[in-house]
């Protein structure tokens, strides 16, 4: 089966939260051009919810009704998202780490120590972290001292019942000035200290400051100082800076994608803004229009007009949704005609597949299959014949859906009222 | 780049598989994601104390922004259940599964609705029109056009 990702990826409650609450509940996919319902505030994919409205003029979590008029692109989510996409593989790496270090250590507090060590450095020069900063050192040097660092790391649970007034006023202090933690007695290692340490993950001995680097490299460079890692981040903006700039100032700005590379790298280089959907299309009442209307309305946004009246409607109504969707998205993150027009083929080679897959592809292998379901019921047809038919008539036969031919035309719809008196 | 109904199916098995199925509801088999099984029986004091009912899904192309289509299975294990919205072919009349389906409803919340749909039941009968509609009902409940009234069972 594939591979989709999936809040389940991750292995602590409060980060699979945080994963599902920024997915659209239509698709399950991460919001993809997220828009607001005014009215209820509910909020979805553009593409998704323009589908649903097609049959339901309705909110699909409270139903409360809605229509296409009341869609508000979420510019503020689509950012949050953007940038959840980016950090959700970060996030994981570390999730994971931290779970195998929870599997490793009997102490929990080694691996508590090591997101809360990620903070700035001036976060923890504070009177009362000062403090705490005393109690650590003396416990790391006594790790040192004796060498067996599986017991003496635990300074968490141990320490409160040998002294419990001294630690619950520390633990206090700390509450007050730093950020809030789960755990009361949870003491941050600092960043800066000069320690060594045993890595938890390979047990080299590592310098405290470049514990966090080492391990996301996956234990391999000791030593390397973290400020190389924290310059990454401000990097990485100026860079996304950068292309939203040129991306407003149109193409002169040095970029060196040429036109090849339209319909690839969304959002990079793009070769000419004329080539992403500005003005939104209005939707079209195909009833009244002549197939030589629907064909020109298809001519106008470069479409096919291969097949019949039918898929021409089909696939003019699905390019307007995928088309005004786009258009709900920020300006480097909207597709290109080119790409629209990609999708839309997708979308309906995506659809052609289906039928085929639903009959019978090997017939001999299904009668071979099924020998005993129509066994049974030539077997109930001839005891039909014989008797009576019984009042509740033959309930195998039009129950047995997939694997019966059935001898009803499956396309009469049969209203039937009052069944629920 | 899979379909959207596959992706979203999938997801689905994977919390199924994660979280575990609400009590009472098991699932069968997911081979593919066109056709699911469950099964189905309905806990604590209520008229369908002990039975255990088959469920099957079936997924077009369109889902999750079209219901799938839910019926019980009959067949020489399975019976479906005798409940005044459920046709002796299977065959389900909840308004969920027709005009009031939702694209954030799931597998698992159709399968509690059908669960609490058991377990609210007063009396063991037959919808009154079972016969006529049983004798010339399509193979897919979608196909049906049911008309929805004011739940008083």
């Amino acid at each position: 089966m594939m591979d989709v990702p999936d809040p389940s990826d991750f292995p602590t409650p409060d980060l699979r939260a945080l994963d599902a609450s920024l997915r659209c509940t239509i698709c399950g996919e991460l919001y993809d051009g997220p828009v607001m319902l005014t009215g209820c505030g509910h909020c979805f994919c553009s593409v998704c919810v323009r589908q649903h409205i097609q049959r339901e003029s309705d909110c699909p979590s409270c139903r409360m009704k809605t229509s296409e008029v009341a869609f508000r692109p979420n510019s503020v989510l689509e950012e949050v998202v953007g940038a959840w996409k980016e950090a959700r593989k970060h996030v994981l790496d570390m999730a994971r780490v931290e779970q195998t270090l929870a599997a490793r250590s009997h102490a929990s507090v080694a691996l508590q120590t090591i997101p809360e060590s990620s903070n700035p450095p001036s976060a923890s020069v504070t009177p009362s972290s000062a403090r705490s900063l005393k109690r650590k050192r003396r416990n790391v040097d006594y790790v040192s001292d004796s060498e067996s660092s599986e017991v003496v790391l635990v300074d968490g649970s141990p320490t409160p019942k040998k002294r419990p007034g001294k630690v619950s006023k520390v633990s206090r202090a700390n509450r007050g000035s730093e950020q809030p933690s789960s755990d009361p007695e949870e003491i941050p290692l600092d960043p800066n200290s000069n320690e060594i340490i045993d890595c938890p993950m390979c047990g080299k001995r590592v310098p405290l400051r470049s514990i966090n680097p080492h391990i996301d490299s996956g234990c391999k460079d000791v030593g390397r100082p973290p400020s190389k890692i924290s310059l990454s981040p401000t990097k990485a903006r100026n860079n996304n800076a950068k292309t939203q700039w040129s991306s407003l100032f149109g193409a002169g700005g040095g970029s060196s994608g040429g036109p090849d590379s339209k319909g690839k790298g969304k959002g990079k280089d793009r070769s000419s803004p004329s080539e992403i959907p500005t003005e939104r299309l209005a939707n079209a009442s195909y009833d009244v229009l002549k197939d030589k209307q629907i064909k020109q309305l298809l001519a106008e946004q470069n479409l096919p007009t291969t097949g019949d009246r039918k898929a021409w409607i089909r696939r003019h109504k699905h390019y307007l949704i995928i088309h005004n969707a786009t258009l709900d998205k920020a300006m480097k993150n909207r597709s290109t005609f080119a790409e629209l027009r990609q999708e839309l083929k997708h979308w309906e080679d995506e659809k052609a597949k289906k039928p085929a897959s639903a009959g019978v592809s090997d017939v001999v292998e299904y009668t071979k299959a099924n020998d005993g379901e129509f066994k049974r019921l030539v077997q109930e047809a001839r005891r039909n014949t014989k008797k009576p038919p019984p009042k509740d008539a033959s309930p195998g036969i039009s129950g047995q859906s997939e694997k019966t031919p059935s001898p009803v035309a499956p396309d009469i719809p049969v209203k039937s009222e009052d069944m629920e008196t | 780049m899979a379909s959207i109904s596959a992706r979203r199916l999938k997801k689905e098995l994977t919390e199924i598989n994660h979280e575990g199925t609400p009590t009472g509801i098991k699932l069968l088999s997911a081979d593919d994601f066109e056709t699911w099984f469950f099964s189905i029986e309905v806990l604590g004091n209520t008229l369908y104390q002990g039975e255990v009912f088959k469920l099957m899904f079936r997924f077009d192309g369109h889902y999750p922004i079209s219901s799938p289509a839910v019926q019980f299975v009959v067949d020489q294990t399975h019976q479906a259940p005798i409940h005044p919205h459920v046709y002796s072919n299977g065959h389900i009349c909840a308004s969920i599964l027709g005009n009031d389906w939702s694209p954030v409803l799931s597998v698992a919340s159709v399968c509690i609705t059908l669960q609490s749909m058991l377990a609210s039941c007063k009396s063991k009968e037959r919808p009154p029109d079972n016969d006529r509609y049983v004798a010339h009902a399509p193979d897919n409940p979608k196909k049906t056009r049911f008309h929805y009234d004011v739940d008083r069972v």
